[in-house]
């Protein structure tokens, strides 16, 4: 590009467009996607297909194809159970959400209570915390010894059952979740039409003839789309039921325990594609009814809808909300009281405090910190990157090709994060890609599971900016190097980096992929936690768990910052 | 500055319509040339593919002598004023006009002088430092305006830039770009769908609809001059009345209108054969080129029934039912003696007021084209 000024007239400018003219950047980036897409997604989620349908140990050959791992879901009872007990918590913990999320949502909307934005905040903090930090501490509150049970059993006389199980699972996951229908709801309840609701009332519509016929059924999309994400969550979580589970065998638990237990990742693979199976069904049944949600009327009113003032509903509707949100976070309490308690077994409150769980971990579990903050930093910026291109793409370029962005968005969304763990064993345990067991694999399945999120949010910003601006930059004589540079990356920078750190955060608290992909080299400050439960050592689980869980509050804060209140509807919008 | 010249331009989008349909005229250098026309009519698709932000299905544009259809935006060396101003949110004024220096010098005591010329030229020297968000609307749009000229580009491109202002600013600023682009001597495309603003800023206005150009002249000419109905329905006001061609009269021919005495009328726009004798065609002629009486004068008058009078303060618009049911328009600038809502009165039509175009192009007109 020329450096002087350039003359008036055109006689000085060159003639022809050059190389340096023509924008490469969106082969470039399509290519890239192509990559990934082909080696990290496809080429996995093949070879898991097809050991899926061959015995462990068994050679990949036409002869050896067989599907004995899948008549396993009707020969075994582990197996049957297994898919039994993932439907049952999956259901229940969606049943639950919405019992707790719905109530929540309509008294944050539309009563007109103390401290709302505070207990906002405070309600989706169990979506920002990771769930099974949250999890173990369920332990220590209805345990065998727990202080919650000690109470029943002093004061009531009542014996409660075991935590262990059905039970746990989906207090636990319930408890974690009802955020999602909390703030998806609430998103839709607070832009629905207030004249709508208003009209039913000058008809002469009662409260609950107008929440039937008016207020339900417009969001019962929202309701539907929170369900379904509930589901997906659930189906595929595997730290709750690892810790709460025992005997008690869901899925992703059961993918584990053959992969750890006989090393058999042709079982593992024909479960998780059961599991998949579930998940895809529920994306279906997500799309359509988001298809349908785009037919209900959204305000442009920016008028706010009538608050009820009336007292006694002010006052029950407080009482709900602050129960509710302060036994969600019960769990998180107990895992900061628990982590600064030397003694706490049996007994109503720890009967000693101290540091002595901290310095317990900070002799062992040092190294396990350093590789997560290295781990999720380095694939932070690599799913940043990567994301951020591939939405500038696919917003901005009209180029072909843009199937290969919305299937490498699209599959990691589908699949659970065992499954991916188990679809990376599978193509990279054995030649010719054999990397199982580096931290490589462990980066490159953060990166495929993550950068769809930045994706999300960047194509969020890019959409949201005038590309009139791009064209002025390109207009006064910049190229697109520098258009992007200049323009186009400052304007969506806030954006990109919030959903960097909100990468960050996630990562941080990440077990079910890391699970099965760390070698003891790589070993993750989750898989440090999930050492000590096994060993049954709580207190410096929760000193751990305590110490990621201020890195990811930290993370949440600046991303906050960043970008005002736009960071729990991120977490909502999943 | 070069001069422009768009020869043939089509633009075909997916799907087959034809946004420009074979669009052809010469921007000498330095003047002030304007595409007018109504929404959807083609006039910003030529002017971004004048700017190669798209790309013509075929025909030519050229910059001097030199072929620039299919080259690059960022190497033709113009300037652009977008609708929406396309001032950069985080970048201060400054660095705003700054920006197409930057790309073409590193000298920063020379880019820095020039900024603060350009920013002189529109007044606004004192914004520097603000971010865009702190100007207002005039303010913005006089920056960008800077933006677009400080570099001197070799044609400055505006794409109705005035259509977020409000009346009274629009009227201001587009003195102030005639002003700044006299002094800055660019040859100027302007876009712009408000025939006011075309008609009082340029030198030359192209009238487009369904991406073809109707009529291209001097303001005057478009206005005073038009070419068919349907260009003089869509600049000013414009009063239509069905009428029977009788006799040729010079170059003009004695028509009849429903009603009236026969009517002389000095132009007639169109083939021969569309005016021969007992031919139907239409009767054209401004509200404000007409007079209203209380009594008839001989060749020039149709009556009528004054049915309406709305003083405006500068002009009084009376309407008008004729014999045949049509309405006619009139505005003067003084209230007519004795005639009050109600009265009977005849329209006064001057020969070389009022122009005959053919039949069919009433019906155009009154779809309402």
């Amino acid at each position: 590009m020329a450096r002087k000024v350039q003359p008036a007239g055109p006689g000085p400018i060159v003639k022809k467009a050059g190389f340096r003219d023509i924008d490469w950047s969106a082969w470039i980036v399509l290519g890239m996607l192509a990559v990934i897409l082909v080696l990290f997604l496809i080429y996995p989620i093949g070879r898991m297909l097809i050991s899926s349908f061959v015995e462990q140990d068994e050679p990949i050959s036409w002869q050896n194809l067989t599907l004995y791992n899948f008549r396993r879901f009707f020969t075994s009872r582990l197996y049957r159970d297994a898919m039994q007990h993932s439907l049952a918590v999956s259901l229940s913990s969606v049943l639950f959400s919405i019992l707790l999320g719905l109530p929540l949502a309509y008294i944050m909307s539309r009563i007109d209570i103390p401290g709302k934005s505070v207990l906002t905040s405070l309600a989706t903090l169990p979506l920002i915390l990771p769930p099974f930090v949250g999890a173990y501490s369920w332990i220590l509150l209805l345990g065998k010894n727990g202080f919650v049970t000690y109470l029943f059993k002093r004061y009531l006389g009542i014996e409660l059952p075991s935590i262990y199980g059905f039970h746990g699972i989906t207090i636990a996951q319930s408890l974690s979740y009802y955020p999602y229908v909390f703030l998806m709801v609430q998103g839709s309840l607070s832009l629905a039409d207030p004249y709508l609701e208003e009209s039913a009332d000058v008809m002469g519509a009662g409260f609950m003839r107008k929440l039937r016929t008016i207020t339900l059924p417009l969001v019962a999309p929202a309701i539907g789309g929170a369900a379904i994400t509930v589901f997906m969550k659930a189906i595929g979580n595997f730290g709750v039921p690892s810790i709460l589970g025992g005997e008690y065998y869901v899925l992703p638990t059961l993918i584990y325990f053959q992969v750890v237990g006989y090393y058999n990742v042709n079982a593992a693979s024909a479960i998780s594609l059961v599991s998949v199976l579930f998940s895809v069904a529920a994306l279906i049944l997500m799309q359509k009814v988001t298809a349908r949600q785009a037919a209900v009327t959204l305000t442009t009113t920016t008028r706010q809808v009538k608050q009820i003032t009336n007292p006694l509903a002010k006052t029950l509707g407080f009482i709900y909300a602050a129960l509710v949100i302060l036994v969600s976070l019960a769990p998180h309490i107990t895992v900061l009281v628990a982590a600064f308690s030397e003694t706490w077994a049996g007994t109503p409150w720890p009967t000693k405090m101290s540091l002595a769980n901290f310095s317990r971990i900070a002799t062992h579990a040092l190294s396990p910190l350093k590789n997560s903050l290295i781990l999720s930093t380095a694939a932070t910026l690599v799913a940043t990157v990567i994301g951020s291109l591939a939405a500038y793409t696919a917003v901005r370029r009209k180029s072909g090709g843009r199937w290969i962005i919305d299937l490498a968005v699209m599959l990691p969304f589908v699949l659970p994060g065992i499954v991916v763990g188990v679809a990376l064993l599978t193509a990279f345990g054995a030649p010719p890609f054999y990397i199982a067991g580096t931290a490589y694999i462990v980066l490159i399945a953060y990166v495929i599971r993550r950068m769809p999120y930045v994706f999300r949010s960047a194509s969020g910003a890019l959409q949201g900016m005038d590309p009139v601006l791009e064209q002025a930059s390109t207009i006064m004589g910049a190229g697109w190097a520098r258009t992007f540079g200049r323009v186009t990356l400052p304007l969506i920078a806030p954006s990109v980096v919030a959903a960097g750190l909100i990468t960050f955060t996630t990562l941080i608290g990440e077990l079910s992929t890391t699970m099965m992909l760390y070698s003891a080299r790589w070993k993750t400050v989750t898989v440090a936690i999930y050492e000590y439960l096994l060993e049954d050592l709580l207190g410096p689980a929760c000193a751990l768990g305590t110490v990621v869980n201020v890195v990811v509050l930290i993370g949440i804060f600046m991303a906050n910052r960043l970008l005002g209140q736009k960071v729990s509807n991120m977490f909502g919008g999943n | 500055m070069v001069s422009l010249s768009v020869q043939n331009l089509v633009k075909e989008f997916a799907g087959g319509t034809r946004a420009v349909d074979g669009i052809s005229f010469d921007v000498p250098a330095g003047s002030l040339f304007t595409l007018l026309g109504p929404s959807g009519c083609g006039k910003t698709t030529t002017l971004r593919m004048v700017a190669g932000l798209e790309i013509p299905t075929s025909g030519k544009i050229l910059f001097g002598n030199e072929d620039y259809t299919f080259f690059p935006p960022h190497r033709r060396n113009i300037g652009m004023v977008f609708q929406s101003y396309a001032l950069f949110p985080h970048m201060s004024v400054f660095e705003n006009v700054a920006y197409g220096l930057r790309v073409r010098s590193n000298d920063n005591a020379d880019v820095k002088r020039r900024v603060m010329e350009a920013l002189k030229l529109v007044g606004l020297d004192y914004a520097a430092e603000r971010r865009p968000s702190q100007l207002s609307g005039g303010q913005q749009q006089r920056i960008a305006l800077a933006r677009a000229l400080v570099y001197d580009p070799a044609l400055l491109l505006l794409d109705e830039p005035l259509s977020n202002l409000d009346a009274k600013l629009r009227v201001q600023m587009r003195e102030e770009i005639r002003r700044i682009q006299k002094a800055a001597g660019a040859t100027t495309l302007y876009v712009t769908h408000d025939q006011e603003e075309a008609l009082s800023i340029s030198d030359v206005v192209a009238v487009i609809h369904h991406g073809r150009i109707s009529q291209i002249g001097k303001p005057h000419d478009v206005y005073e001059k038009p070419v068919s109905a349907i260009v003089a329905d869509f600049i000013g006001k414009a009063n239509f009345l069905k009428c029977v061609v009788s006799s040729k009269a010079g170059n003009g021919r004695v028509v009849k209108v429903a009603g009236a005495s026969p009517i002389t009328v000095s132009s007639c726009v169109g083939a021969d054969a569309d005016f021969a004798d007992a031919k139907n065609a239409v009767l054209f002629f401004r509200p404000e080129k007409a007079g209203l009486s209380a009594t008839a004068a001989g060749g020039k008058s149709v009556p009528c029934t004054v049915q309406q009078i709305l003083y405006l303060g500068e002009a009084v618009r009376y309407t008008a039912i004729l014999p045949s049911g049509e309405m006619a328009y009139l505005s003067l600038n003084r209230r007519a003696e004795g005639i009050s809502e109600g009265s009977e009165a005849f329209v006064v039509l001057e020969a070389d007021d009022c122009r005959i175009f053919p039949e069919e192009q009433y019906a155009l007109v009154k779809r309402g084209n």
